[in-house]
Formats: structure tokens, sequence, C-alpha cells
């Protein structure tokens, strides 16, 4: 009878092992039968009884004295439980704070909590509204100034100009009156001269009125005279 | 069934950080484990080394342990894994004398510690010889075949759990015992009548 010795290779452990009662009835069967037959088959099962055996025979030896904990400083593990989920929860909100654009701000007005980043361009805005203000009061500021400069020295400028514009107009003006009074004087002179002329005239032709006047009177006075003497001899002329 | 829960109370405390619980987990195994190693290795000093090994894997290994009550099987699958680790590389090492097993028993003061309540040569002698018989007999297997032979004879797994410790199948695994069992024959008879 030819045996392949699958039969032992399969079940000889628990062929030997049988108190278990792990083999049904016919492989059993089936393993008498191969074992009665097969010196190698027999021989192996021999070999596993003796290797059973052999087993129950080793004489246990005691471990020697050895460190068992150089290695073993592991620090002990705290709770960190919550420790854990902390900062999972936190980094789950870093992200999504992130993925959402969250904003939070504070104002005069309080907290302000924004999503997908409007805060940002309002804010921004914001910033460069009140940037632009402050740069317009400070030029506003400096265009005063400047102005203020400008308006004084034009005033002065302008006083000034007037100052000497007045003086020069002075100077014409005394120069008109002088000329004026040059020919005024001039022409009353010339007045006086032809007034004085006239007077001289005048008083030249008084003069020969009054020679007439008496030439006319005598004239009269002897004419009267010869005539009285005529009618009243005691009168005279 | 109350052992079992002892072992997850241990890790646990372990993992929390609880060295003198990580203590007590490695002396309710160390033996197991030493012997293993001792089986697996042939002499003391090297025993010691992957027992090391072993435990040092443990540790590392334990936040990843799922429970289960099955720390020994656990436990057993990275020692099996250390165990092929260390086997191949002492196989690199020049220096290693393949084929010897090294009596070391006589002088190894543990030896002289674990007998030292019993305090007859006679019965000492014995104890010894009898190791160092099943350690030749398993160094007439190569790495694989001892292996499994130490898992199932010794460990008492089940042809299940040692594909599952060494990663292989369980055909494969009965084959390898099967040949073991093969290369076996005569050798103890010689050693019986020795």
């Amino acid at each position: 009878m030819l045996c392949d010795h699958q039969l032992v290779i399969d079940h000889i452990n628990d062929y030997v092992e049988d108190a278990d009662g792990k083999l049904s009835v016919e492989i059993k069967q089936q393993m008498d039968n191969v074992l009665k037959t097969c010196p190698d088959c027999q021989a192996t099962y021999k070999q596993c009884l003796d290797l059973y055996q052999m087993s129950h025979e080793w004489q246990s030896q005691n471990v020697p004295e050895w460190h068992r904990t150089r290695y073993a400083v592991r620090p002990p593990v705290r709770n960190t439980g919550w420790l854990n989920w902390g900062a999972m929860a936190t980094s789950t909100l870093a992200i999504l704070m992130v993925v959402f654009q969250l904003e939070i701000s504070g104002g005069d007005a309080g907290f302000t909590v924004s999503f997908g980043g409007n805060q940002t361009e309002s804010k921004i805005a914001q910033m460069v509204e009140s940037q632009l203000e402050d740069y317009r009061k400070q030029q506003d500021k400096v265009f005063q100034v400047k102005l203020n400069d400008a308006l004084e020295k034009q005033d002065t400028k302008t006083k000034l100009r007037f100052a000497n514009w007045l003086e020069k107009n002075r100077d014409e003006r005394q120069q008109d009156i002088k000329f004026v009074m040059t020919g005024w004087q001039s022409q009353r002179y010339e007045d006086q001269k032809m007034v004085d002329k006239q007077l001289s005239y005048i008083a030249d032709n008084q003069i020969e009125n009054n020679q007439i006047i008496n030439q006319l009177a005598r004239s009269v006075a002897t004419v009267q005279s010869n005539g009285s003497d005529t009618s009243n001899p005691n009168k005279k002329l | 069934m109350f052992q079992l829960n002892k072992d997850e109370k241990l890790i646990e405390k372990a993992l929390g950080g609880s060295q003198r619980s990580w203590v007590s987990l490695v002396k309710r195994y160390e033996g197991l484990v030493y012997n293993y190693c001792l089986r697996m290795t042939f002499n003391s000093s090297d025993a010691m080394d992957l027992m090391q090994e072993v435990f040092l894997a443990i540790y590392r290994n334990l936040p990843s342990y799922r429970g289960q009550n099955q720390f020994k099987g656990w436990m057993m699958r990275i020692a099996a894994n250390k165990t092929t680790d260390f086997l191949r590389s002492r196989g690199r090492n020049p220096l290693h004398r393949a084929g010897e097993v090294s009596d070391d028993s006589y002088k190894s003061p543990e030896i002289h510690q674990s007998h030292s309540q019993n305090h007859d040569p006679a019965e000492h002698y014995d104890t010894t010889k009898k190791n160092q018989q099943i350690k030749e007999i398993l160094n007439k297997l190569s790495d694989e075949q001892k292996l499994v032979v130490e898992l199932k004879f010794f460990q008492h797994f089940t042809f299940d759990e040692i594909s599952h410790q060494t990663g292989t199948s369980i055909n494969t695994v009965k084959t390898r015992l099967y040949s073991a069992l093969n290369k076996l024959k005569g050798f103890s008879e010689i050693q019986n009548v020795m």
C-alpha cells in the first residue's frame, strides 16, 4: 500500500494530542490504519511522541537578574485626552477660520465678527479714507499757512507799492502844484503888473481927468467969475 | 481568565507610565521567553540578549497592542520575529560557531541559583544534562523547523496560531513540522540510548 504521508502530515499532532477528541472517529481510524501499514509514518508518530515527551522533560531555568526597566523610561502618560481634543478642536477652528476668512475686530462699538474677508476690505477702505482725511487736513493746514504767508507777503508788497506810489504821486503833485503855483504866480505877477499898469494908467487918467476937471473947474470958475462980475460983483469963483 | 485580565490591567497601567506594572508583566513572562530563547539559541548569553531584544520590542510596540486577551500570542509573535532576525544575524557573524551547543549550564550562575535549593548534585546533573540533550536535538533542525517545533511542542500553540505568528501558511507549518520530525528520526533514539 502506497502512502503519501499526507494524512500523517495533516493530523499527526492532533492524533498524538487526541485527549481533547479533536479528531473525528473516521480520521482516527484512517490514522490507525496508516500507522499500521507505513513504517515511515510509524517512525514519524514515534518521533512526535518523543518530542512531546521531551518538551515535558525540559527543566525550566531561572532568568538571570537583569535590568528590566533600563529602556522603560516612558514618561508617565498624563490624562491628556482633553488636551488632544482641545488641540484638535483648536486646529479645526483655525482651519475653518482660514477657509471662511473669519475676522474678528474690535472697535469703539465693540467686537465685530465677519466672514468672507469683507471686513478686511471695508477696514482697508476705512483706513485709506482715514489716511486720506488726515492727509487732506494736513494739506489744508499747509495750504492755509502758505496762503496766509502769501497774503501777508502780498499785503506787504501792496502796502510798499502803495506807499511808493503815494510817495511818487505826492512828489508829482507837489511838482504839479509847484508848477501851477509858479504859473499862477507868474500869471498873478503878470496880472498884477497889468493891474498896476492899468492902475497906473487909470491914475494917469485920473490925474489927467483931475487936471482936466481942474482946468474945467477953473474955466468954469473963470467963466462964472466973469458972469458975476457983471451981476454980483462980490461973488467970486 | 483571571490571568488574562491581569495581563490586560498590567498592560494598561504600564501604558500609563507605571514601571512597576511593566516589571510585573515582564516577570510573569520572562521565564517563558528566556527558556524559549535558550532553546532557540543554545547558550545563555545569546538567550539573554535575545530575551532583552524581545522585551524591548514588546515595550516599544505595547501601545499598538489591541488586547483581546491574547497577550501571550502577540508576545510570541514578536519573539518569533526577533528570533528569526537574531539567528539570521548570528549566522552572518563569522565568529559564531555554527552547529555547536555550548554547555554553559554548569558554569551559568543562574543555573546554580535556580538549583541552589536543590542540594543534590546528581539531580542537578540530570537536569542540566536533559536540557543539554534537548538543545542538541533541536540543534539538528534548521531555524525554521526549530521555530515550528518550539511553538508547537513547547509553547503548545495551534497550527493556526503558529501560522499567524510566523507569517506562513498552515500547510507550510505542517510541512516544516513533518520534515523536522523526519530529520530527528533515529537521533532521539540514539540520545535515549546514550
